[in-house]
């Protein structure tokens, strides 16, 4: 043999031809738009036909009409330029038998011819087809034997001949000649609580009437009870009359379990659970959606489930709800929420449904849990209802504490004034003691001061030491009725006067202990003070007081400032302050006295106790810690107020604040009013 | 020459009673007897019959309201006018010579021999009119 890979052969026009008209191989060159256009000598082999018959038609039209469709798509492949790798389709041949050709195609470069080869694969075809045909009797054979058929002749209604297939023996343990030996037999195997419901169905086929499957136990012959589904077909004749009836007997025992299991999955469900197939209707219900609803089973069955939903819902909401084109995952819920059902008795619930489709061997089949939610709407609205009430409560309780503290604030309030009041009370009475306990022995000194200086001559210095003893007598007897008044403070005694003159007794009450303390006095009076209404032993007595303190606050010596000043309305800002707790009227003139120091000035933090009954700053024996209280107490009287404050320089100001007797109010009666 | 006018004075103070009845009697005016033992007052002025009395009010044993009281259930002193001296007023509150509550008069110690005098006279005087 030639070593033809050794060295290229040069091939020619020529022998490609030859090689062409040899090959046992159908070769074929075809055009795009579906004619041949050359073929090979195979071709006449093969289907019969001369070269000439097969390019004068269409390739298409030699094709088996079931596979035309197919070739036309292969050809258009081609014309794109797509090769063909395998395809097979049926020829038929001159003699009007088809041939089956498995065809490898390519196109040229421009898509203008075809190159193809064929061969013909009629006998694999054939085995391959008597394989899927051996296989088909295999299972109608097996089927035959398992499937359990039977025929009952009829005439006139009534039973004449039955026949049983072979089957029998797999689903009841029976052969046929069981059932030829004992007539009854078919019946006797039926479970005794299903023998009613068979004997009524068939009573209805024998009345010519169709009925659904049955389904009903069946003992089989080895002792186990069996599920079985009776399927029966009616056959009449001509005019109608039933002549025989074939039945269809199928075990579905494993159904049945598994209807079961599911069943019981079903009723163990909280909600009412409902299953719908592909077209709507009602294939199965729990016991609690019956309850739920008010129907049976049996009036739910095969309805449209939509019949649960209110008129009004049933389009749109309720539609959507129950479409089986949702999700069909099977395992994500479709949540219908904020949907009303309607009972049997057309009473509405608020519901939630959970819709979940599922595809299963007969389509589509719905899942739905209807959940009544009126409760959780109740418990809701209760739950709103309660949290508005606890609102409104915590609100209240808000309120009531705010009140309770503002109580608890005056209760402490009050248990000071009380205090306060305690300690006063106890001081009054401690006052009316001393108070009484000096006066006897100031009356006895007075009177025999008296009987003294009617007794002496003229000498100087024993009137003067006589006087002196007088004035000491009247400052105690001053003092005491201080205390006496803290303890009772009586109505003042008023009087038209001028505030000069007990402001200058008091001074000169005072001159020797002033002198003594080395303390100079300086007068600022205003030459305008006008008259006012006081009581003027009593503001004596208060400026004895506040001299007294500032002679002790000074105790190597210093200043005092006496300031009388008027403020006439309206009253400057920064006098404001001291009016506040005294009775004055807008347009009252006020006449404002200072005394300042130039001492060492009260502690801050113990300038608010400073009128409180027996607090002192002094030293121990020095104040009784009354003198202030009992200012307080007469410029109270007057409708005054007191004040002290430490001087930005140093020492004490005491300011009192006490009514002009000229008033604003009387200048605007005055006859120039209204100008 | 006028005769004298007796005055009695119940307090519990002797210092008092005597400076106050030497002031008085220093006038010439004025006879004075000094009780300080105030369960006696009635009996002093029983006895003594006095044209008034200045009664101290508060006394160990019997206060000034009492004696004022018994006084005025005796037929013999039911017509004295009484004073009362009393530390438990304070000047102010006892105008002079003024009539208090109940027609009854008041001074407050420390009194001076004049204020005494002056409601002395003033009493008499009108009793005398």
């Amino acid at each position: 043999m030639p070593d033809l890979a050794a060295k290229p052969v040069a091939t020619s026009d020529g022998e490609l031809a030859a090689l062409f008209q040899l090959s046992l191989e159908m070769l074929c060159i075809a055009s795009t738009d579906g004619f041949f256009k050359r073929l090979n000598p195979a071709f006449q082999n093969t289907l019969g036909y001369s070269q000439q018959e097969l390019m004068a038609r269409p390739l298409v039209d030699f094709v088996h009409p079931d596979d035309q469709e197919s070739t036309l798509r292969e050809l258009h492949k081609l014309a794109e330029g797509q090769p063909t790798i395998r395809f097979d389709n049926r020829y038929r041949c001159a003699d009007g038998s088809y041939r089956w050709l498995s065809w490898t195609a390519v196109p040229d470069s421009h898509g203008q011819r075809i190159y193809a080869a064929a061969s013909d694969v009629t006998s694999r075809r054939h085995f391959e087809d008597a394989l899927r045909e051996s296989q088909r009797r295999y299972r109608q054979l097996l089927e035959a034997i398992t499937t359990y058929r039977y025929s009952v002749e009829v005439r006139d209604g009534r039973t004449q001949f039955t026949w049983h297939s072979e089957g029998s023996l797999v689903a009841t343990g029976y052969a046929p000649a069981d059932f030829e030996a004992d007539p009854y037999l078919w019946f006797n195997m039926i479970h005794a609580d299903d023998r009613e419901l068979v004997r009524r169905e068939l009573r209805r086929v024998l009345a010519n009437q169709d009925v659904p499957p049955i389904e009903h136990r069946i003992r089989h012959k080895n002792g186990q009870v069996r599920w079985v589904q009776d399927t029966i077909v009616l056959n009449r004749d001509e005019r109608g009359r039933l002549i025989r009836y074939d039945g269809l007997v199928q075990d579905i025992t494993e159904r049945k379990r598994v209807e079961k299991r599911f069943r019981r999955l079903l009723e163990s469900a909280p909600d009412a659970m409902v299953v719908v197939d592909g077209a709507g209707r009602i294939a199965m219900v729990s016991v609690r959606t019956e309850k739920l609803f008010g129907y049976s089973r049996q009036e739910l069955l095969g309805r449209d489930v939509r019949c649960l939903l209110p008129e009004r819902l049933r389009a749109g909401q309720g539609q959507d709800c129950f479409s089986s084109s949702a999700p069909s995952t099977g395992i994500a819920m479709h949540d219908c929420r904020d949907l009303y059902c309607l009972r049997k008795n057309g009473d509405e619930f608020p519901a939630q449904i959970f819709v979940s489709p599922t595809e299963g061997d007969d389509g589509v089949l719905l899942y739905a849990a209807i959940r009544d939610i009126s409760e959780h709407r109740e418990a809701q609205a209760r739950v709103a209802q309660r949290t508005g009430q606890l609102a409104q409560l915590n609100a209240e309780l808000s309120g009531a504490l705010a009140a309770l503290q503002a109580t608890n604030e005056q209760l402490v309030n009050t248990q000071l004034q009380l205090v306060q009041a305690a300690k006063t009370e106890t001081v009054g009475r401690l006052a009316a003691g001393i108070a009484h306990e000096v006066k006897n022995p100031l009356a006895i000194a007075s009177l025999a001061v008296e009987y003294l200086s009617s007794r002496i001559n003229s000498d100087c210095q024993t009137v003067e030491a006589i006087t002196e003893l007088q004035q000491a007598i009247k400052r105690a007897d001053v003092a005491v009725q201080g205390l006496m008044r803290f303890a009772r403070p009586g109505k003042p005694n008023l009087k038209p006067g001028d505030l000069k003159a007990p402001v200058e007794t008091a001074l000169l009450m005072l001159k020797r202990e002033l002198a003594l303390a080395h303390v100079t006095v300086t007068r600022e009076y205003d030459p305008s003070i006008p008259s006012m209404r006081i009581d003027a032993s009593s503001i004596e007595q208060v400026f004895i007081n506040i001299f007294m303190n500032a002679i002790d606050a000074m105790p190597h010596g210093g200043k005092v400032t006496v300031r009388i000043r008027v403020a006439r309305p309206p009253v400057p800002e920064t006098d404001c302050d001291l009016l506040r707790g005294g009775s004055f009227r807008p347009h009252d003139t006020l006449v404002i006295a200072e005394v300042e120091d130039t001492g060492v000035g009260i502690p801050p933090e113990k300038l608010p106790q400073i009128f409180e009954p027996f607090f002192t700053t002094k030293p121990v024996g020095k104040g009784t810690g009354l003198g202030l209280t009992v200012c307080r107490s007469i410029v109270k009287l007057h409708g005054g107020t007191i004040a002290i404050a430490n001087c930005a320089a140093g020492g004490v100001r005491v300011t009192i604040v006490l009514k002009g007797m000229e008033t604003y109010a009387s200048q605007e009666e005055s006859p120039d009013r209204g100008r | 020459m006028p005769l004298k006018k007796k005055v009695l004075i119940v307090d519990d103070e002797p210092a008092l009673t005597s400076l106050l009845r030497a002031n008085l009697e220093a006038t010439g005016r004025y006879h004075v007897l000094e009780e300080n033992i105030s369960r006696f007052a009635l009996a002093s002025a029983c006895a003594f019959g006095p044209d008034v009395i200045l009664l101290d009010v508060a006394m160990p044993e019997m206060d000034g309201g009492d004696i004022a009281s018994q006084l005025k259930n005796e037929a013999r002193t039911r017509d004295v006018p009484i004073v009362f001296i009393t530390a438990l007023l304070a000047s102010e509150e006892t105008p002079l010579g003024g009539v208090m509550s109940g027609g009854r008069r008041f001074l407050s110690k420390p009194v001076s021999v004049a204020e005494v005098i002056e409601c002395i006279e003033s009493i008499t005087g009108e009793k005398s009119t």
